[in-house]
């Protein structure tokens, strides 16, 4: 299994698919099995609001980082400068929050060149799990390198850009996980967001479906007749898309996430 | 059955996968049916929604005439339909201000990519440009997932901070000299500078780390899209339209299915801070009334709780003055959902 580890993998899809819980669970696993995992999730990617979402509470044994914008913009800058107090005061400037704010992808940028930065700093053993926007932001992110080296073209940033495009564009080093209903309108959605990626660069990108009620159908003898639909859509979603499916997570009707850790551990070798 | 007030514009917003697009859709058709002027403006357009309306990609920017759609029927005046083309919108901006800079810039270009993040912005002005050329009875307009709403209404803060006279007048005077003058060190009297407030300093900051191209070329694009100030301009007058309770309905949507609730009061709750005035909720794939005479055991019995409690857990939500309840469609084909659900669009009308 360690063979086909990657360092960086993205976890991404619609609002309320499940996308936080599978990363999460799938970094306690990795973190089960001894491996450097971290778990992270970003803040707003803008600068002087406060950040509405934060890891959901849990007592998952599994480091978890919350990146905020203004720290990781502050870090670099003081870096470049060379000067806390002066990458303070850039950070703070109204000005600057007006460009980060106006450009964007530029706070992704900076966001992703600190998760690469954790990485490079391991020696390439740390593994990151990004909870990482909903799908048409997570593209933004992915486009924000390539779109930031044709906007510097010299320069520090330039430079970094292009450290990050080699390592973001790596298909040994950075991968792709879209979490996605069994329904039709979402796998379709999924594949779409696969294809734009694909035209990107060519990171390895897989599709999971997720809470499948399927499971639960062939469990239960007497079930309504308005699920046995659900049921039978769900199956024709996954013949007729077969090639396009990577994996399938049942649906869980617990609400703690250890307790859907329990139930789900035995699937989450599949997102590897 | 609560009923519906049809307003001039109808906005639908709310967090992904949540059928926002489909519904959207629906209320359009429905309209149209019923023999009104409808123009369904979607920001985020995706295969599907071209799919249903028999669009192609190079439709994309251009208004569509739709006559009717298959199994569905004959509008009595065709439906009109734009997917948005940041790109095309920034040209079009361009003849108009006779800058045509703005379309052919570097920095600006990059920013109006389908993903550039300038699509809300741009959005606003291409609704306020098609309203200006023709007149409809009611515009149905379907935003980008999530927080991408609330961006939306940022648009208008964001062009309002950007055409503050001070803001661009330092950014360009200042960003001249900096790119003229020399740099100093940075490092040595560091003191002095942070003493020293001034723009003048971070843009020698930011072109230290930038490289020296950079910070020239978006003094240039920031001077090009001021010029063409008077089209950003139109922006804010379609905000204020769209702020009117009497001008427009805004329909927050969420689906039982993903437990969305949450997410649903938080935009709602950031949407009100900016914009004291109503909401309307529309609940989509109910799924409960089906399962009342279930009486299921065991695993049935567990099953059976999680689809009922988070239903009656929205339900007993006080955040919404009126819930639009929609059940969920059982059907494969994307047509056949914006079938049913426009014909309980219908229940609502007025």
């Amino acid at each position: 299994m360690s063979n086909s580890l990657k360092n960086f993998y993205i976890f991404t899809g619609k609002g309320g698919v499940g996308k936080t819980t599978a990363a999460l669970l799938f970094a306690q696993y990795l973190h089960e099995q001894d491996k450097d995992v971290l778990y992270v999730t970003l803040s707003q990617q803008k600068l002087g609001e406060a950040s509405a979402q934060r890891p959901p509470k849990n007592n998952l044994s599994v480091p978890q980082l919350f990146l905020e914008l203004e720290d990781c913009a502050q870090g670099y800058i003081q870096k470049k400068l060379g000067s806390s107090t002066i990458a303070q005061w850039v950070v703070r400037s109204a000005y600057f929050r007006a460009l980060v704010n106006m450009l964007p992808g530029f706070g992704y940028l900076i966001s992703m060149g600190k998760m690469l930065e954790i990485i490079h700093e391991s020696q390439d053993k740390k593994i990151l799990i990004l909870d990482a926007p909903a799908s048409g932001h997570a593209l933004t992110m992915l486009e924000a390198t390539k779109n930031f080296r044709e906007i510097f073209q010299s320069g520090l940033v330039f430079e970094d850009t292009n450290k990050m495009i080699k390592k973001l564009y790596d298909p040994q080093h950075t991968c792709v996980r879209i979490i996605t209903l069994p329904t039709e309108l979402s796998l379709q959605e999924a594949i779409e967001l696969k294809d734009s990626i694909g035209l990107l660069a060519a990171i390895p990108c897989k599709i999971f479906l997720n809470q499948l009620l399927a499971t639960w159908g062939k469990a239960i003898a007497d079930l309504p007749t308005a699920l046995q639909k659900k049921v039978s859509l769900e199956d024709k979603v996954c013949q007729e898309y077969a090639s396009h499916i990577d994996g399938n997570f049942p649906l869980v009707l617990e609400t703690r996430l250890e307790d859907q850790y329990q139930t789900l551990k035995p699937y989450l070798e599949q997102l590897v | 059955m609560k009923k519906l007030q049809q307003k001039k514009f109808e906005i639908f917003f709310g967090t992904g996968g949540v059928g926002k697009t489909t519904l959207a859709t629906a209320r359009a058709v429905d309209l149209a049916l019923q023999g009104k002027k409808v123009l369904l403006m979607t920001i985020d357009p995706s295969k599907r929604l071209k799919d249903i309306l028999g669009l192609r990609d190079e439709d994309s920017g251009i208004l569509c005439s739709i006559p009717s759609l298959e199994g569905i029927g004959t509008f009595p005046q065709p439906m009109k339909a734009l997917l948005m083309n940041p790109q095309k919108t920034i040209a079009r901006m361009g003849e108009m201000a006779q800058v045509s800079e703005l379309k052919s810039n570097r920095i600006v270009e990059i920013l109006t990519k389908p993903y550039g993040g300038m699509n809300e912005i741009l959005a606003l002005i291409e609704l306020k440009m098609r309203i200006d050329e023709e007149s409809f009875d009611c515009v149905v307009l379907d935003t980008p997932p999530g927080s991408h709403f609330l961006d939306f209404l940022d648009a208008i803060e964001k062009i309002k901070q950007f055409f503050d006279h001070r803001f661009v007048e330092i950014f360009t005077s200042l960003g001249k000299k900096v790119t003229e003058g020399p740099s100093k060190g940075l490092i040595s009297g560091f003191m002095d500078k942070v003493v020293e407030f001034g723009v003048n300093k971070l843009l020698q900051y930011l072109e230290k780390v930038t490289g020296d191209s950079f910070v020239e070329d978006f003094l240039k694009a920031l001077e090009v899209i001021y010029r063409s100030r008077a089209s950003f301009l139109k922006g804010i007058e379609m905000e204020q339209v769209l702020s009117r309770e009497s001008e427009a309905t805004w329909f927050l949507v969420t689906s039982v299915e993903q437990g969305k609730m949450t997410e649903a009061q938080d935009i709602q709750k950031s949407a009100s801070l900016k914009h004291k005035r109503r909401m309307n909720l529309l609940l989509n794939k109910t799924l409960a009334h089906h399962l009342t005479d279930w009486q299921p055991t065991g695993d049935g019995a567990r099953l059976k709780e999680f689809f009922v409690s988070k239903e009656s857990a929205i339900n007993k939500s006080q955040s919404f003055e009126d819930v639009f309840d929609f059940p969920e469609v059982f059907a494969a084909s994307p047509l056949d959902h914006v079938k049913e659900l426009a014909l309980n669009w219908r229940k609502y009308a007025n």
